[in-house]
């Protein structure tokens, strides 16, 4: 860690408010980035953005510089990303089917937006609508280890420091994860 | 078997993941396994079709740097003076035992003039500024942590926040909906540990006659939501009095999907009733734990679990 962020740490823990305002904002793009990429969702990405850092505000006094402070907030990202629910989960839940008959009205399913790169937008309409709907089927665990590793370049390595479990549990969330977007995107690629 | 291992691999491959050894035992048997070529080729269109991760845009970031300002103004016991707080109000006292609300006041003293007139008689009072109202009366509150945003007397006005403090005594009912109210907040707003699993072990009486869905929302935050092993266990508990709705399959496959502690899982799985074993849903998360479980016991129940409901 740089002395500037420690200094900057130190501060926000006497009570700076533009200690931590600078602490966030060096770190917030990145959240909200994998968020977005969790979420598939711009409003679900802000929920889990918030109570993300809220949770830092909170917790932040208890630091000790016992891990970098980088590892230690995303730490809570992941822990925020496991335990949320997004809206339309919370409503209700149904099949992959019903889902495909909805037309995108469902914010997580909105078939291309803004964030998407342009590449990205030129697959057709029905595959990414598809993708989002599998990954929107996988368990909490499944689809955070996917994220992190297909959409954010972490090695599995340092995905299992941040879920806090072993190595090999990470693999087999990436592997059940492949497997149940194979089985559910079969259809698909023929 | 060989085949069943290296199977695994196959994403790992896909995700330069392997060590040279893995990757050459691999890439040998994939020679001459036309299954796992196929997988590996399934795998590679996933990657391709999932396609690539975009930025967030700054309009984005800055609506949730915004939303996060007024959120944090938000925040039971805020302590910090981040982004301006001064809305913050009079919170509502909440317990039997205490009560804290910040109050945040401007004062303004004519200094030197109004300090310290004291009754006679009678021990230090606190002095009532002028012009302002203060929300509770002194008397049996107790403040603490004060701070002072100006201290600079010079142009006779000072600016502080502080904390009350101040114990509300109640008795009634457990039936009675404002007991259930009081308990509910403090189960999901204390800040104690101690005051939480207090307020749940009350609620998990079984003289609770009417199932509330306050109460039991309630449990169901902190079942999935404290921090605290002693009350979610208790949430956990709680909620066994009330009937095994989907409301409460889901907050028990939460548990058994997300909480880190083992022990919790197992009183999830445990807690699923016989009935439900068939239920598509109960059986989707049991499919997925058999295998993927970091819990010996669950791996095992799961698919025991798994196994009678084919067999029913
Ligand atoms: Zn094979």
């Amino acid at each position: 860690m740089d002395l500037d962020e420690r200094e900057l740490i130190l501060e926000a823990q006497k009570g700076d408010e533009s200690a931590f305002e600078e602490l966030v904002y060096r770190y917030d793009r990145k959240v909200l980035a994998l968020a977005v990429s969790y979420t598939s969702d711009e409003e679900d990405a802000k929920d889990v953005y918030q109570e993300v850092f809220i949770r830092v505000h909170r917790a932040l006094p208890g630091f000790r510089f016992e891990s970098r402070f980088s590892t230690w907030l995303h730490r809570i990202v992941v822990n925020v990303c496991l335990t949320y629910k997004s809206r339309w989960q919370n409503r209700t839940h149904e099949s992959l089917d019903a889902m495909a008959e909805e037309d995108g009205e469902r914010p997580g399913f909105d078939p291309v937006s803004s964030e998407v790169p342009s590449d990205q937008k030129a697959l057709s309409t029905e595959i990414s609508q598809h993708v989002r709907a599998a990954l929107g089927m996988l368990s909490p665990q499944q689809r955070l280890v996917f994220t992190l590793r297909h959409y954010r370049g972490y090695k599995l390595k340092e995905i299992a420091v941040l879920m806090n479990c072993a190595e090999g549990t990470v693999k087999k969330y990436l592997f059940t994860a492949t497997e149940r977007l194979r089985q559910r995107l079969r259809p698909v690629f023929q | 078997m060989r085949h069943q291992k290296l199977k695994e691999w196959i994403p790992l491959l896909a995700y330069d993941e392997l060590d040279d050894d893995q990757k050459y035992l691999l890439e040998k048997h994939l020679a001459q396994c036309a299954d796992c070529r196929q997988q590996l080729e399934e795998v590679r269109e996933i990657q391709q079709v999932a396609g690539t991760a975009g930025e967030p845009t700054d309009a984005l970031l800055e609506e949730a740097r915004r939303e996060l300002r007024i959120g944090l103004r938000h925040q039971p016991g805020q302590r910090w003076g981040w982004f301006s707080n001064w809305n913050i109000g009079w919170l509502v006292p909440s317990l039997q035992t205490a009560a804290i609300g910040i109050i945040c006041l401007a004062v303004g003293l004519v200094v030197g003039s109004v300090v310290y007139r004291q009754p006679a008689g009678v021990g230090p009072s606190i002095t009532s500024p002028v012009g302002v109202q203060l929300p509770v009366s002194p008397g049996n509150i107790s403040i603490g942590n004060i701070r002072f945003i100006d201290a600079d007397t010079s142009d006779g006005n000072v600016e502080f926040t502080y904390e009350a403090t101040r114990p509300v005594h109640i008795k009634g009912s457990v039936n009675d909906p404002a007991v259930q109210d009081l308990l509910t907040v403090a189960l999901t707003e204390g800040q104690n540990p101690g005051v939480r699993l207090r307020a749940v072990n009350v609620l998990s009486t079984d003289q609770l006659k009417q199932p509330d869905d306050a109460v039991k929302g309630a449990l169901i935050t902190a079942l999935k939501m404290d921090e605290n092993n002693g009350v979610r266990k208790q949430a956990l508990t709680a909620l066994q009095n009330f009937p095994f709705d989907n409301q409460v399959r889901d907050a028990l496959l939460f548990v058994l999907n997300n909480d880190t502690n083992p022990a919790m899982r197992i009183a999830a799985i445990d807690a699923i009733r016989t009935e439900r074993y068939r239920d598509p849903e109960v059986l989707r998360v049991l499919e997925d734990k058999m295998h993927t479980d970091g819990n010996e016991y669950i791996r095992f129940r799961s698919r025991a679990v798994v196994q009678e409901a084919r067999q029913q």
